[in-house]
């Protein structure tokens, strides 16, 4: 019973990593041109990557965050979602340590400035794929 | 898994050129402002149909002179006092819905109004153009270069 219930649990926190990863894909495939602006706001990337990162990136999200739902190549997945996590927390630090100010100019409004208080939220994001990571490493190796 | 995530970028980037295709796709190369990039150059990457007109620094200096226009300072508070155009009013735009009626009280809707910010890596002035634009005010000009263009002509800055 025990082996049973953890081994839904497991099931339960990868298909929510994948949920919180092909949910937050769909206004960016949406929206191209406003993600692009949201990456070039970050200062980081050559002007020339800006574009392919922005029309790529998206289904990056999309296709792993599916992949963990639906439980297929889950470890490629998953490590995608972990490398996609530890680049976006880098350049939010960097971007936050540099005083820029990040507003997405995704709405007309500019949107929400990015800040130390969005950044400890998507901290819990990163840490839930760290873990969801680990473990499909290692039930590869069982 | 090295295999299963190539597989995953290449769909991607399939998907991703797929989608290009569609409504609003976007194009593999942009135009994004470079440190390069002039005022104007990069006030057209950045702006938009119906937003402000780009005035330049000859004309700022030739308003702020006369008095033909009201300078708004689109940046933190913290920037504004550190030092502003002559006569400047403060409107921070992440704090507009606390200071906007302080910041333009008196000023009819159709006054000459020129938004500014921190040059061209700042779009704060081209945001800030379309709220008061929202609001109501028919008379908004965007000075793209900015703080930066005022202070390295060797202008005064008023602190």
């Amino acid at each position: 019973m025990k082996t049973s219930f953890s081994k839904w649990s497991w099931t339960a926190l990868r298909m929510l990593l994948g949920g919180i990863l092909l949910y937050s894909s769909l206004y960016k495939i949406h929206s191209p041109a406003a993600f692009a602006h949201q990456i070039y706001n970050f200062k980081l990337l050559p002007v020339w990557a800006i574009n392919p990162v922005a029309i790529t990136l998206p289904w990056l999200q999309f296709i792993s965050g599916g992949a963990l739902i639906l439980g297929l190549g889950t470890q490629g997945a998953s490590a995608l979602i972990l490398l996609m996590m530890l680049t976006f927390q880098s350049a939010v630090a960097s971007a936050l340590l540099r005083g820029l100010n990040i507003s997405c100019g995704c709405f007309e409004s500019g949107g929400n400035p990015a800040t130390w208080l969005s950044f400890g939220r998507d901290f819990l994001i990163l840490l839930l794929a760290a873990v969801v990571f680990l473990r499909e490493r290692k039930r590869a190796t069982l | 898994m090295i295999k299963q995530a190539a597989l995953f970028l290449a769909l991607s980037l399939g998907c991703g050129a797929l989608r290009q295709l569609a409504p609003n796709g976007l194009s593999w190369m942009g135009r994004w402002p470079t440190s390069s990039t002039s005022a104007q150059e990069a006030y057209t990457m950045m702006t938009q149909e119906g937003d402000p007109a780009f005035v330049d620094l000859a004309t700022a200096i030739r308003l702020e002179e006369s008095k033909a226009a009201f300078f708004i300072d689109a940046r933190s508070l913290a920037d504004y006092k550190a030092g502003h155009v002559p006569g400047a009013r403060s409107l921070p735009f992440y704090e507009l819905d606390t200071t906007r009626e302080k910041a333009l009280a008196g000023l009819p809707m159709d006054s000459p109004l020129v938004l500014y910010c921190e040059g061209i890596d700042c779009e704060l002035s081209i945001f800030l153009g379309r709220e008061l634009k929202k609001f109501g005010y028919t008379n908004l000009k965007i000075f793209y270069g900015g703080a930066p263009e005022w202070k390295n002509a060797g202008l005064r800055m008023e602190k």
